[in-house]
């Protein structure tokens, strides 16, 4: 492609997207895909609870979505966040379609099946409790936490992505790390929640 | 909806945001301990830092699929406020070149009739089509009278003409009656017969 001066993988994610915006390339828009892809499959597997198949076609439907609204975007801003706020728009539109029902798994159940004392089984119940404390939350909170906890995202770049203030994003962290961590008291029958005294 | 954070709950989640307990300073360990146990706040960091490698690291995601182009009108795609703006300003330019069609299509008016003026006073007559006869003489063929006498001739024959104008109706009604009788008994017959012969006589 004449269009491209230097090698492809050498330009930024904006100015493929401007790439992508002038000439409509197919060539910027896989770049972009071979990029982000991988990282977006992880995030709507977590965000909606599916299988890979189903999280492959939600990544294929938000890239044609970005070609059909690439007119949305703006320059000024990182692709990267807006591509995450599209994501988590899909998954609330999927959520509110269809509402996630979590898989509970009975602490004590768990328990049952783990050896005392054994430190890689010990850690793979409390992933498994940890787990169903996120499935758990409602989706707003759901959402930042994955955002901050799992993809790395600063609270500026949540804000945005979820079009909420700093503020919410904080608030929207602290009440999910609450709920969670009152899910995994049964985790440790020694804790005792002296949670929020001042409350 | 979340309430906002007050000071002590948004400095608590900084902390846990960011510092394990034994990161945290004397002071800080001396302000997370008024609000948690020491197991609790550590319970919570475990939970942050497991959260990142909770869920394994998918395999590659599929190659995109692009569709091809020009499915859509002249192969572009335009938002759907533009096409809005567009049908709007289209309908504004029909009613506006043409304000009166209800008029001319006959749509029913239910106002009522009302007359703006009692008097209409004509000034100007316009008459939409205009017939004008040209008279064309031939000279050639005019005849001209030749003497005095042929002069007093045909005054006398205007004079007989206008006397008997009267009559003409008459003649007409007997033209028009049915055929069937013969010379004698006709009277158109006798009539001009008659005239005829009283014009010779004069």
């Amino acid at each position: 492609m004449g269009i491209f001066h230097k090698h492809i993988a050498q330009y930024t994610d904006e100015e493929l997207m401007k790439e992508v915006i002038r000439n409509h390339s197919s060539l910027a828009i896989t770049e972009l895909h071979r990029r982000y892809s991988r990282k977006l499959l992880g995030y709507f597997i977590k965000m909606l609870q599916r299988d890979e198949d189903t999280a492959n076609d939600f990544v294929q439907e938000l890239f044609l979505r970005i070609l059909e609204k690439k007119h949305l975007y703006d320059p000024e801003k990182r692709f990267y966040t807006w591509l995450f706020t599209i994501a988590s728009n899909m998954c609330k539109t999927a959520y509110r379609r269809s509402p996630i029902v979590a898989l509970s798994h009975d602490a004590h159940e768990l328990q049952r099946h783990t050896v005392h004392g054994d430190d890689l089984a010990e850690k793979n119940r409390f992933k498994a409790l940890l787990k169903e404390s996120l499935d758990q939350l409602e989706h707003h909170h759901k959402t930042v936490f994955v955002l901050r906890y799992m993809e790395q995202f600063s609270l500026n770049e949540i804000a945005d992505i979820t079009e909420t203030s700093l503020g919410t994003v904080k608030s929207r962290l602290f009440y999910a790390t609450k709920k969670m961590t009152e899910h995994l008291k049964a985790f440790d029958p020694t804790y005792e929640s002296t949670f929020f005294k001042l409350n | 909806m979340d309430k906002h954070l007050n000071n002590n709950e948004e400095r608590l989640f900084d902390l846990l945001d960011q510092k394990d307990f034994d990161q945290l300073t004397a002071a800080e360990k001396a302000f997370v301990e008024t609000h948690f146990s020491q197991a609790e706040y550590r319970l919570q960091r475990q939970m942050i830092s497991e959260s990142a490698s909770l869920y394994e690291t998918p395999s590659e995601a599929q190659p995109l699929v692009i569709p091809a182009k020009g499915n859509s009108f002249i192969g572009i795609t335009i938002p759907l406020y533009q096409a809005l703006i567009g049908i709007a300003a289209t309908i504004t330019l029909f009613l506006s070149i043409w304000p009166d069609q209800d008029e001319k299509t006959g749509a029913p008016n239910n106002k009522p009739a009302l007359s703006r003026t009692d008097t209409i006073i004509q000034t100007k007559i316009i008459r939409d089509t205009v017939i004008r006869y040209k008279n064309y003489r031939n000279h050639e063929h005019t005849v001209q009278p030749r003497s005095a006498s042929d002069e007093q001739f045909l005054a006398a024959q205007m004079r007989f003409l206008e006397a008997n104008a009267l009559e003409l109706p008459d003649i007409v009604e007997e033209l028009n009656r049915p055929a069937g009788n013969s010379l004698s008994n006709d009277p158109t017959s006798e009539r001009l017969l008659k005239s005829t012969y009283q014009s010779d006589a004069k």
